[in-house]
This record gives C-alpha cells, structure tokens and sequence, in this order.
C-alpha cells in the first residue's frame, strides 16, 4: 500500500514538474485563460502560473532580438487590434475574440498606409473608451 | 542539497496526504449498515468499469489526426466556411499523444482553426479538402456543421496546422505540448492564437458559434501589395 502511494506521489510530482518545462521559443502568440480550481500551467509568453480558485489571462508574447536593434535585425514588426469580450462562463455568456493583426513586412506595408492609420487609431481609441467606461462602472 | 530533497520529501508527503486512502468505512465503524459498506466497496469498480467505457485516445500527427474512443464532432470547412473549423467533444479518461500529448478526466472540448490563405492581390487561394471519416460506423462520411458520434475510431486526414486552438476542460488534465502545458483541477478554458509571420491576420471568434469563425490570412509575397483596400473592408466590425 506504501508503495503504491509513493507511485502516486510520484507521478503527480513529475507531471507537475512536467508542466513547467520550457515551449517553444521565440515565437508570436496571442493567448487568453479562464481557470476555475487548481491550475499550474505556462502561459504563450512562457511564464509558468500557479492559481487557486478563478482567474483570468489575456497575453500577447512578441520576440524581439538580444541585442540592439539596427538596418539588418530589427524588433519585429506587430501592428494588430487584441480585442476579447467575455462575461461570466457558467451562465453561457460567450468568449468573443476579435483580432486584426499584421506581423513582419506586412505590418510595415500597413503601417505606411493612411487608411490603416487610421483605422487603427480609430479602433484603439474605440478599446480603450469601452474599457475606460467598463472601469467606470465597476469602481464605486 | 539537503534542504531540496527535505523539500521534495515534504511535498510528496503532502500529496500523499491529500490522495490519501478514502476507500469505504473500516469494518465495525458504529453506525454505518453493512449494505452501505457494501455498496462502497464495490464504488471503485463501478468506476473503474465507466471510465473504461468512456475512454479512448487521441493520436495528432502532422496532417492526420486519429481518435479511438467515443467522441462528439462536428466540423466546417470552405467554401461555406470562413476556415477549417474543428469542433471535438469527449468525456471521460482520455490520453493525448503525437504533436500533443497529455491525460484528461472529464469533460473535455478542443476547437481547432486553420486559417483560410490568401496570396498577396490573389482573391483567394483554394485550401485541400479535410477528410473526416468513421470507418467503422454505418455513416462512414459525416457531413458538415451537424454533431455526430463517433463510438469506435474516428481519423481526420489533410489537416493543416491550426493556428488557433481553444481547449477546455471540466475535470483534471496534464497536457504537455504546444498547444498547452498545464497541470489543473477545475474548470479551464484556454486558447492560444498564432499569426503567420509577414502575414495580416483576421481573427472573429465567438464561443458560443464556434462554427461561424472567420480566420483570414493574406501572405506578404515580396514584390507585390497586399489588396489594403480589401482587407481594411473585412476588417471593419
């Protein structure tokens, strides 16, 4: 019976370690969690997390290079709109997600364009007011 | 040194406590009808016996996915869909292997989005056809948008690399891979989006519609503009 316990114990141990090995590396994700209970787990950005009871992630990871940036080897280039609704999960209130996004050369073509400019100025300034008035709301 | 095996000797003590051994009353324990013992002791082979019938495996590879063991799917794909969309349903114990691999007990949901690809001033690019089929059912192509069952084995053939993946869980999972490295109790909904490299990306994801989701890539071909009028038209909410 010990040492079927230990097993157990074992097993659990190494799985949980298991969680916490490094992904993959350097590369552009977007990621959103909503977690109820007990959850050890590693985030796009690899960060690892540990949460009890209910919690909520929304992370963007971006690589940029080690060193400085120059003519050859510049930060990459992300221009996009990260834009997640979501209510309460147990009375069926969806997740909605909404993402406009421009990676590498094209967020650099983009980024030239008037139109695009002002889009997403446009867009960010929607974002932000919705999420200024959500504040507003919820803070006394 | 010391102090880390200390640790780990401590934490596993721990877990050895939490586990622990809670399976039926001890003989003799006042108040408690034989007929209820009984009934305890036989609690674990019931279960045992539910989540044999409940169990299966999932085995991804590159381009072909196979799933052996009862499963609920339903599945759209162009040219009446946005994307290839992937909508799988499971309950019980279920082992993950191949690009993903992991063990899940529960109910467990995986939404899987290949984007439909666009060239640089090109309309639109034609995607291969995904094959579902259940070659051990009566209805051995299941049609699209409907929820089927699959009892015995259901395999997936010409699947492209998702770029978005929504997985959920109510119950306990380990996974292990790059869609996800998590160890929880609970419930968990996570998904995890990757764009394209010099690429514009167009992501519309509701939950509640799974199959309706819009995932739009255009691909920057050097030498030649991407159609911005086009894509700041779709782009508009």
């Amino acid at each position: 019976m010990r040492n079927r316990e230990d097993f157990v114990a074992r097993a659990v141990l190494i799985l949980v370690i298991g969680t916490m090995l490094p992904g993959c590396a350097n590369t552009l994700a977007f990621g959103t969690a909503t977690k109820f209970g007990l959850d050890i787990s590693q985030r796009v950005d690899q960060m690892v997390e540990i949460s009890l009871g209910y919690d909520r992630v929304e992370v963007a990871s971006i690589p940029a290079p080690e060193g400085d940036p120059n003519q050859a080897e510049d930060t990459y280039a992300v221009l996009g709109i990260f834009d997640v609704k979501y209510g309460n999960p147990w009375i069926d209130q969806p997740l909605i997600l909404n993402q406009f996004f421009a990676t590498g050369w094209a967020a650099r073509q983009v980024a030239q364009d008037p139109r695009f400019q002002e889009f997403f100025g446009r867009r960010s300034g929607e974002i932000t007011g919705r999420r200024t008035e959500e504040i507003g709301r919820k803070s006394p | 040194m010391r102090q880390s095996l200390g640790s780990t000797t401590a934490i596993m003590a721990a877990i050895r406590r939490t586990l622990g051994t809670a399976s039926g009353f001890p003989k003799g324990t006042p108040g408690v009808p034989t007929i209820r013992a009984r009934q305890l002791r036989r609690l674990p082979q019931a279960v045992i016996v539910l989540a044999l019938l409940t169990s299966g495996c999932t085995w991804r590879t590159g381009t072909v996915e196979h799933y052996l063991g009862p499963v609920f799917f339903r599945y759209n794909e162009p040219p009446e869909a946005n994307a290839h969309v992937s909508q799988v349903m499971r309950i019980g114990v279920w082992a993950e292997a191949g690009t993903q691999g992991g063990l899940s007990v529960g109910l467990s949901q995986r939404i899987a989005v290949s984007p439909r690809l666009f060239d640089s001033g090109e309309s639109g690019a034609p995607m291969a056809p995904v094959r579902w089929c259940m070659p051990l059912s009566p209805i051995p192509n299941p049609a699209p948008l409907r929820w089927h069952f699959s009892l015995l084995y259901l395999r997936v053939e010409g699947v492209s690399e998702p770029r978005f993946v929504n997985r959920m869980t109510y119950g306990a999972e380990v996974v292990v891979g790059k869609e996800a490295n998590a160890f929880s109790v609970g419930a968990t909904s996570r998904t995890w989006v990757k764009p394209p490299e010099n690429a514009l990306s167009l992501l519309r994801f509701d939950s509640s519609r799974p199959m309706v989701t819009l995932f739009w890539v255009w691909l920057h071909t050097p030498g030649r503009d991407l159609p911005l009028s086009t894509i700041l038209k779709e782009g508009e909410p």
